[in-house]
């Protein structure tokens, strides 16, 4: 019973550029991306991103419904974010005002460039997900980390932690949607009632997951103390990591787009097409 | 209360698979049906629409007469069929075993009296005892004591069928022994039993009938005997046959003479003491024959007493003795 095929942080098999690229490239691009989305506070710094965003798609050859289906699950933050930013944003036209709530033409600005941004992000994270191994991953962020090992950070237990979580990600789906049916099968109803009703039927759900979780832990320690596991110190890996073409040109793409959006956000400051800011 | 499958396919999304295609099936009042198939036969798939956990894409499923595509009738139809799935206990989640049971009945709306009564009913039909663990944390059961309380808070709903996907999974010999009698005491007190098993042995000696999946369609369908004298064909869909009839194609090999099918240690066992019985009873008459006169004729009643024994190994012995 898989229900995982549309589950954020999976692996979509492949042997693109994107895919074959070095961890760490990918890591450091996509977090020049990430810090790119925040800054893009206006439609063009947006488009800047959506091209980038698409580029890298096309390049890993992963079907573009299979990223969106992958960020769906998600889609409840954008529609949240969306309507915060309607409902609070009180600028240009205002046709609407209730207490502190203000619906304006300005509004509709802020929650269009602002969920495009959250959702360009979303996209970002995913195609880093869709595009790397979870092994890949780890190893990635552990030799990121590791220059800040010398300080006391655990780099690889880190490293370790985060591709362990990302594993175990559609494994807990898999076991809350069986716990639902569980409950619901002893009469349980979860989406209807009152908030308090349906704030109590959270108990009978996530506390078996609890449960579920530890087990798994413990299960997966004892799995992998007897294959001698003792953590970073004399670890070495089987793969040592390097950078090549793709990656180059990966930090040229990532270069590139942090200039237009510069450039676009200079222009814009300086008056060329005011209005948009 | 009859289940009845009407042309059910399901696939768990659009571009998978089908798990369960074209499955027509009908679950009569008080009968104890078996499911076997092979991991990924779609008996999991089935199991769930009993009670419109899950709904068919194509097809419909009807329970006493109500159609689960209606949500009303799902929820009127989960109060009278409980499905426990596998390892129930990972379903576990109040602080006391009294609480967890409760929580069924409580969702059902009813009052604190009949709760209370419905909560010791329950654990008492699974063999434990309410002063002792009613105030306990489950997680500090047994795993066995975990399970029985699992299907005690299915069974609190007092449903009239009860779907059991794989209920002794996991468990030591004992515990295994413990739900399986607790499963064949719920039958013989009336209930539906639906039970997925990959036990030959279980299914044979408890069903009624059997229902074989094979890549989410139905294969076969009927008494046990009957399923398990298409042993080829079990063979061919990763599945066996009981020990019992394993064991007894194993003797006729070696020259016994075991006329019946048989799919249990019991009939096994009475098959050999017929074929042991009536072997040594004509020992008996080729002696008597021999040695003639009174002792000839004592010989010959010994071996009459031996033939009409029941015990096969009272009547081996005596005729090895000689």
């Amino acid at each position: 019973m898989r229900l995982g095929a549309t589950v954020f942080g999976r692996y979509y098999a492949g042997d693109s550029v994107v895919h074959r690229m070095d961890p760490r490239a990918k890591l450091l691009i996509v977090l020049v991306y990430m810090v790119a989305a925040v800054l893009a506070v206006d439609l063009w710094g947006v488009a800047v991103l959506a091209a980038f965003t698409l580029a890298c798609v096309l390049l890993s050859r992963i079907p573009l419904r299979e990223v969106f289906d992958s960020v769906k699950p998600l889609l409840f933050i954008l529609v949240f974010t969306a309507l915060l930013n309607v409902l609070t944003v009180s600028e240009g036209t205002v046709y609407w005002h209730w207490a502190m709530l203000t619906i304006s033409s300005g509004g509709f600005w802020h929650a269009l460039v602002f969920t495009l941004r959250v959702g360009l992000m979303l996209f970002g994270a995913s195609l880093l997900t869709l595009t790397t191994t979870t092994i890949d991953l780890a190893d990635g962020i552990e030799a990121l980390l590791k220059p800040f090992a010398r300080v006391g950070l655990p780099a690889h237990e880190l490293a370790m932690m985060t591709s362990i979580a990302l594993r175990f990600l559609p494994t807990f789906l898999d076991e809350g949607v069986k716990i639902k049916r569980a409950q619901e099968s002893r009469g349980a109803t979860f989406d209807e009632g009152g908030p308090w009703q349906r704030l109590k039927m959270l108990v009978p759900l996530l506390s078996p997951l609890f449960a579920s979780a530890f087990r798994h832990a413990n299960e997966l320690s004892m799995a992998m103390e007897s294959r001698c596991y003792h953590g970073a110190e004399g670890r070495t890996s089987l793969r040592a990591l390097r950078f090549g073409r793709a990656d180059y040109v990966g930090f040229a793409m990532a270069i590139v787009m942090v200039v237009l959006l510069v450039v676009t956000r200079v222009m814009l400051s300086a008056g060329v097409t005011g209005h948009f800011a | 209360m009859s289940v009845v499958f009407q042309d059910v396919s399901y696939a768990y999304g659009a571009d998978q698979p089908p798990a369960l295609s074209h499955v027509s099936l009908t679950i009569p009042d008080g009968q104890f049906l078996g499911v076997i198939g092979h991991t990924g036969s779609g008996k999991s798939t089935l199991v769930q629409h009993m009670n419109g956990l899950l709904q068919p894409t194509s097809g419909r499923v009807i329970v006493d007469g109500l159609d689960l595509a209606d949500r009303r009738s799902r929820h009127e139809v989960r109060r009278h069929v409980g499905v426990a799935f596998q390892y129930p206990e990972y379903q576990l989640f109040a602080a006391t075993v009294r609480e967890d049971v409760a929580f069924g009945p409580t969702n059902l709306g009813l009052g604190a009296a009949e709760v209370d009564g419905r909560v010791r009913r329950a654990l008492e039909r699974v063999g434990l005892a309410y002063d002792e663990v009613a105030e306990r944390s489950p997680f500090h059961l047994s795993g066995g004591q975990q399970r029985r309380v699992a299907l005690a808070g299915i069974l609190a709903m007092e449903p009239r069928t009860i779907v059991l996907d794989e209920p002794m999974a996991g468990l030591d010999p004992r515990g295994c022994e413990d739900i399986l009698g607790l499963v064949h005491r719920l039958h013989e007190d009336g209930m539906t039993v639906v039970m997925v098993s990959h036990s030959m042995e279980d299914v044979a000696e408890n069903a009624d009938e059997v229902l074989v999946m094979s890549g989410g369609r139905v294969l076969m369908k009927g008494a046990p005997d009957e399923v398990f004298s298409r042993r080829e064909e079990l063979y061919r869909v990763g599945l066996d046959v009981p020990q019992a009839t394993r064991f007894q194609s194993r003797l006729r090999a070696a020259g016994l003479s075991l006329p019946q099918d048989v799919h249990t240690i019991e009939a096994l066992a009475d098959a050999i003491v017929a074929s042991v019985g009536t072997r040594t009873k004509e020992r008996y008459q080729e002696l008597a024959a021999r040695a003639g006169g009174v002792a000839g004729d004592r010989v010959a009643r010994a071996g009459e007493d031996a033939g009409a024994t029941k015990d096969a190994g009272a009547t081996t012995q005596g005729s090895d003795g000689r």
